[in-house]
């Protein structure tokens, strides 16, 4: 009896531990830090400590001979959180290129730079169309900045939403939760960048129109603005993230800083406008960054995808032209730490043979009775084309923050079969009754002529005898 | 006299039997020399296709075969096969498989597929002997039957593992003219249907049967216009073109092509034509004034004005289809070339080369115009067919290579007429001793000629009135037949000259077979899927880089890859490999082929466009640069591009592939356009690297540039062991969205371009 009770403990722990998992990646948990020096380490700390409550950290510094985001041609890493900026020689194992590699094999990586950022880092970024300001550039704002600013007004403030035009922050709820777009400002000070044309960048926070990127001197030396800013306004990217074809997410931070514990905590007090924060939005914003690029929300997948014919169930390899075919497909999204039902209503379904024949928007449907239904269910009723041919039924499903869908399936349309064309058309009536009066016509005219004795030809084959 | 307890009669049929059977034997035995040599394998590209479709044909029965769509050629278009295809082949091969399988003997579908041609040339022979009987007499028709047995033009068509349809058509082809000979000859509908059902059979088994539909006409056109109209030809003729048009209305690919297109227009207006003649015939024996008779010839004339006149307005009219530029190819030779490149690019409708008239037929080709003559000296109505058969055929056979293959069979049957004459003179070992055998061979057919014309003699007595020309026919007939007596008296007498002249035609016939056998085996035989060369100690050696590189396709790519080649190899990969492909030999899309040429001619970044547009995962070139195998892909690039400009005229041109000087160069001289094509590119793609410098391209006998080849949108996938096959990759697009170029610079090392700095 004691021993089934342990046994149900047991159980219920697991089950209990189960249920308890916090806030897991879809990818996984283990993250390599990478550090300028040991003692950096310390001025993260806050930041360093949410993230230790559901990950792995292993502490590296670049030039760690040992290093290496591989083993056995698997990652080691599932995250890399490089802080290491300013290192101007890392390892050939972290070098752009095995970081590119670490991407494509589907890791994930948090990079933050300041104005000393190596041109290691510059190189490794380009890549990604993103081009960092000069060195010793620093964004500067002169009309928000925090009063604890050293009066070269880079400590600047970005605001939240107010739905502006001079908003200065995705509003993308797949990136960022509504308390941090909502939530109070920014604190930010650091290198601006350049952001390119790639459809795969995602712009998260830039500068405002009052802000510019330039060359700060020191204390005294006055900095005088005698040519055009490389960036300004707008066009400075302060946080920008790149989401890779196969979902691995990238996001650049212009501001080691951003993440310190300083600036965790500091309260927000702008200077020209007054306006008053008891403290600053980083620690939102910075936990909603790293949930985002570790793959923990802003994740769908397709769970099902089912084609039949309409009041059919079984899915087909080949339709005929003109079925009618009805087309779902179920949907999840990666949120709240569990899988639940997609709230998308812009999913479309395309048929496609060199060109798409059929282009629709699925309807979603309401997710069934029972409470933990992870997916939800888009589905259509389409009339396939008057063209035979191989098609591809492709929902291609790509939104910024969210991960990509492009689930394809492909299917052969083909003519109609020999005994499915109509057999008798009303056109050709006539030329039925012709048909039938001839055969009626040659058997009699073949009666006639057998069965009526011609004399003639009688006398005919008396002769020949 | 009797030998073996038979009497001369007997005996003679029995050893004509007998040499048949072996004449047989040996058109079946001497096509084997591919089996032997290599093994029991399908041939070159269109037979895969057909081996394809036989085995699903024998898998899933004929109804999915009918309506068999195939995805897995053509993508993404795909293909309807059941209504695109001569079916006559295949289902003669599932037959014979279906007997065999009910009789328990399981031999395999790819067994039968090979032997089939071999076994339908002994068909071949049997039909070649049957018409040459029936126009001159048996011994004529062993002749013809040995020479169409063995003769290299058919053969180059017909040996083991060759599976194509001409491998059956010219059986049918044979037997169904023979059928008409014979339905001209009896007037019965009866041989009329006969007649109708093989042309039926030969219409499902070959594109060429229009030959038939055409030529049929023609010489019953001819005939009228001789003055030769009978009731028989007007039996023979309508019983042949009713059944056989409803018939070849039922191959789905024929349709109703018989009622629309031009090709089919002849032997429709001849119909009308014939129908209207008979009927003033018939109105003429009751009728017998003067006036009446211009009355009815100017009706005659005049109806086939106005059905020329009402064929000519259909076509404008758009109802009837006009001539197919495969026509106008037969009529002008440069006209494919500057039209429809996609024909011209073929090298079997390229014009014949006269020496392949002697190396295809080798002596026949002198006795041929000799057997012409002698049918001109009797000129009886199959006779006439046959001249008629020999200048059709020899002018098509000038213009096309492929078509030597229909001239084949008349050049054998009039040279097996010309010799059997000449051996009827020059063997007749005594003329004072009457030879049984001889004489008895010689008796019925006089006597046939007697009666022919006696009967003739009649049926026009019976008509109370003829015309002058049924008049100068009965004539002409009995002279030839007094000439024939003629000729007969002219006796060579001296032994001297007979043993000259015989000895001489043996010698002939000897070097013949010879010839024959040495073409078969040297020039016909070899599958062309696996190469043979012969080493420096003599030793074959085999190369079989296709199957090589078709089978490590088969087995190292996704089932669903799709793989993107010139369309010369898409049956065979689609057979071999089992991998979809974009276009194949069947060349019915020519924007489609014409797309992959476009891809095959541009710059890397162009041709990844389009092969990303159409799913394609692989590309599979031939590169005969390393082996000096002429047939490669460079060779051929020039159709590719040509083929491209038809269709995308701005994208691609064919001045920018040649030099200044009008060259076409792969080595350091050759144009910007050039380097850049990834055909060029991937033909010589790490070539260098293999000489450790410059390579030497051993086809076209130059050298490649120096400077390395960089491929950044295609990977090698595979190269075969002499180079023969390259398959190359499509990379993805590029993960992070670099373009591919920037990728594969950033993995070499190259650092992107800095901006300019600022100025300080």
């Amino acid at each position: 009896m004691r021993n089934l009770n342990i046994l149900l403990l047991f159980f219920l722990v697991i089950l209990l531990s189960g249920f308890h998992i916090e806030s897991k990646s879809t990818t996984g948990d283990r993250v390599l830090v990478l550090l300028d020096k040991e003692a950096d380490k310390i001025l993260y700390k806050k930041f360093f400590a949410t993230l230790e409550k559901e990950n792995k950290l292993s502490y590296k510094l670049p030039t760690d001979s040992s290093l290496d985001l591989f083993e056995f041609g698997e990652r080691k890493y599932d995250h890399v959180i490089n802080f290491a900026p300013k290192t101007k020689k890392y390892v050939d194992k972290v070098n752009p290129l095995s970081l590119i590699k670490f991407m494509n094999s589907g890791g994930n990586i948090i990079l933050a730079t300041t104005s000393k950022t190596s041109e290691n880092i510059r190189d490794f970024v380009r890549e990604f169309d993103i081009e960092i300001d000069d060195k010793d550039t620093f964004v500067i704002d002169h009309f928000n900045y925090d009063i604890s600013d050293e009066g070269k007004h880079t400590l600047v403030i970005i605001d939240n939403n107010k739905g502006n035009s001079d908003d200065s922050i995705t509003n993308n709820p797949a990136i960022l939760s509504k308390k941090v777009i909502e939530g109070s400002p920014i604190l930010f000070r650091g290198i601006g960048h350049k952001v390119g044309s790639s459809p795969l960048l995602a712009k998260i926070l830039w500068g405002r129109n009052t802000s510019y990127s330039y060359e700060v001197r020191g204390e005294d030396q006055k900095s005088i603005v005698d040519q055009e800013p490389f960036i300004s306004g707008n066009n400075i990217g302060l946080v920008t993230a790149l989401q890779a074809r196969n979902n691995a997410r990238i996001t650049l931070v212009g501001s080691l800083d951003f993440f310190s514990d300083r600036f965790f905590d500091s309260p927000v007090h702008n200077v020209i406008t007054s306006e008053k924060f008891p403290k600053s939005g980083n620690e939102d914003f910075a936990i909603d960054l790293v949930k985002w690029t570790f793959q923990k929300k802003g994740v769908i997948k397709v769970t099902s995808r089912q084609h039949h014919k309409e009041g059919e169930t079984e899915q087909l390899e080949t339709y005929r032209i003109k079925d009618n075919i009805t087309y779902t497909i179920e949907i999840s999204e990666y949120a709240n730490d569990q899988w639940q039902a997609f709230n998308g209503t812009d999913v479309q379904f395309e048929a496609i043979m060199l060109d798409p024949y059929i282009r629709k928007t699925l309807t979603p449907l309401p997710v069934t009775s029972s409470p933990d239904s992870e997916s939800r269910k888009f589905i259509t009723n389409i009339q396939l084309p008057d063209v035979y041919g191989v098609f591809t039924f492709r929902v291609n499903y790509k939104r910024p923050g969210y991960t990509y869908i492009d689930d394809k399936s492909v299917v052969a349309i083909r003519p109609f079969r020999h005994n499915e064309y109509p057999r008798f058309i009303s056109a050709a009536y006539p030329y039925y009754t012709v048909t039938a009066s001839m055969i009626v016509a040659f058997l009699t005219f073949s009666t006639v002529w057998i069965f009526n004795e011609d004399s003639s030809i009688k006398n005919k084959m008396k002769k020949t005898n | 006299m009797k030998v073996l307890g038979l009497d001369t009669q007997n005996l003679s049929a029995l050893l004509k039997v007998v040499i048949l059977g072996l004449i047989a034997a040996v058109a079946l035995a001497s096509r084997l020399f591919s089996i032997i040599r290599f093994e029991s394998v399908i041939h070159e590209f269109d037979p895969w296709f057909n081996y394809r479709t036989t085995r699903f044909l024998v898998a899933n029965g004929f109804y999915e075969f009918w309506n068999w769509f195939d995805e897995r050629s053509w993508y993404p278009l795909g293909r309807v096969v059941g209504g695109t295809v001569y079916p006559g082949l295949m289902v003669t091969s599932a037959t014979i498989y279906n007997i065999l399988r009910t009789l328990n003997f399981t031999v395999d579908i790819r067994n039968i597929c090979v032997l089939l041609a071999p076994l339908f040339s002994a068909f071949t022979s049997v039909a070649a002997y049957l018409l040459t009987s029936e126009i001159k007499d048996s011994s004529a028709g062993l002749l013809a039957a040995a020479f169409i047995g063995v003769a290299p033009g058919y053969i180059s068509r017909s040996v083991a593992g060759s599976y194509d349809n001409e491998g059956i058509a010219i059986f049918l082809l044979l037997f169904t003219f023979y059928l008409w000979i014979k339905a001209l000859k009896e007037g019965s509908a009866y041989w009329g249907a006969l007649t109708a059902l093989f042309y039926f059979y030969m219409v499902a088994a070959w594109g060429g049967y229009v030959f038939i539909i055409n030529l049929i006409p023609l010489h019953a056109f001819t005939l009228i216009l001789m003055g030769r109209f009978s009731s028989r030809l007007y039996v023979a003729y309508s019983s042949f073109y009713i059944l056989g048009t409803l018939m070849s209305m039922q191959i789905p690919f024929v349709g109703f092509q018989p009622t629309r297109t031009s090709e089919h227009m002849a032997a429709l207006g001849i119909f009308g034509l014939i129908q209207i003649i008979a009927f003033v015939e018939f109105a003429r024996s009751y009728i017998s004034s003067n006036q009446a008779q211009i009355l009815f010839k100017s009706f005659v004339v005049l109806s086939f004005v106005g059905m020329l006149s009402g064929l000519v307005l259909l076509t404008l009219g758009g109802y009837i289809a006009p001539w197919t530029g495969r026509f106008y190819s037969l009529w002008d030779t440069g006209y494919a070339k500057k039209f429809i490149p996609i024909i011209a690019s073929v090298s079997e409708h390229q014009p014949t080369a006269w020496p392949s008239f002697f190396f295809d037929l080798e002596m026949l080709i002198f006795l041929f115009p000799a057997g012409i003559y002698l049918c001109f000296k009797e000129l009886r109505d199959d006779h006439v067919f046959l001249i008629l058969y020999g200048i059709t055929a020899s002018y098509f056979a000038g213009v096309m290579v492929r078509l030597m293959l229909a001239l084949t069979p008349v050049v054998c049957v009039t040279s097996a007429i010309a010799i059997s004459r000449l051996f009827d003179i020059y063997l007749k070992l005594d003329d004072t001793d009457k030879d049984n055998t001889s004489a008895k061979n010689n008796k019925p057919a006089i006597e046939k000629s007697n009666t022919s014309a006696k009967s003739n003699k009649s049926a026009i007595e019976k008509s109370s009135r003829k015309g002058d020309a049924s008049r100068s026919t009965s004539s002409s007939t009995s002279k030839s037949s007094e000439k024939k007596k003629k000729s007969e008296q002219f006796r060579i007498l001296g032994f001297d000259t007979r043993i000259l002249v015989i000895t001489n035609f043996f010698f002939f016939l000897v070097i013949f077979t010879w010839h024959c056998t040495w073409v078969t085996s040297n020039a016909y035989s070899s599958p062309s899927i696996v190469l043979a060369s012969r080493q420096a100690d003599g030793s074959q050696y085999i190369i079989d880089d296709f199957r090589e590189a078709y089978y490590w396709l088969r087995k190292n790519t996704d089932y669903s890859s799709k793989v993107m080649s010139w369309w010369d190899y898409g049956y065979q990969i689609a057979g071999m490999a089992d991998r979809a492909v974009l276009v194949d030999n069947n060349t019915w899309n020519n924007t489609h082929i014409a797309t992959v040429g476009k891809a095959m001619s541009s710059s890397e970044d162009v041709a990844y466009q389009i092969m990303r547009r159409h799913d394609v995962d692989y590309v599979l070139i031939i590169f005969g640069g390393l082996l000096g195998y002429s047939g490669d892909d460079i060779n051929k690039f020039l159709w590719m591009i040509r083929i491209a400009e038809g269709v995308y005229p701005n994208e691609v041109r064919e001045v920018n592939f040649f030099t200044p000087r009008g060259e076409y160069r792969v080595d350091d001289e050759a144009t910007p356009t050039m380097r850049n094509s990834i055909m060029y590119k991937m033909s010589y793609y790490n070539y260098n690297e293999l000489f450790g410098g410059q390579g030497q391209d051993r086809v076209r006998g130059a050298r490649i540039p120096a400077d390395k080849i960089k491929l950044d949108t295609l990977e090698e996938a595979y190269t075969t062991e002499n180079w023969i096959v390259r398959i190359y990759k499509v990379k993805n697009l590029d993960n992070i969205g670099r373009s591919l170029e920037q990728a594969g610079a950033f993995e070499l090392g190259k650092k992107k371009r800095k901006r300019v700095k600022r100025a300080n």
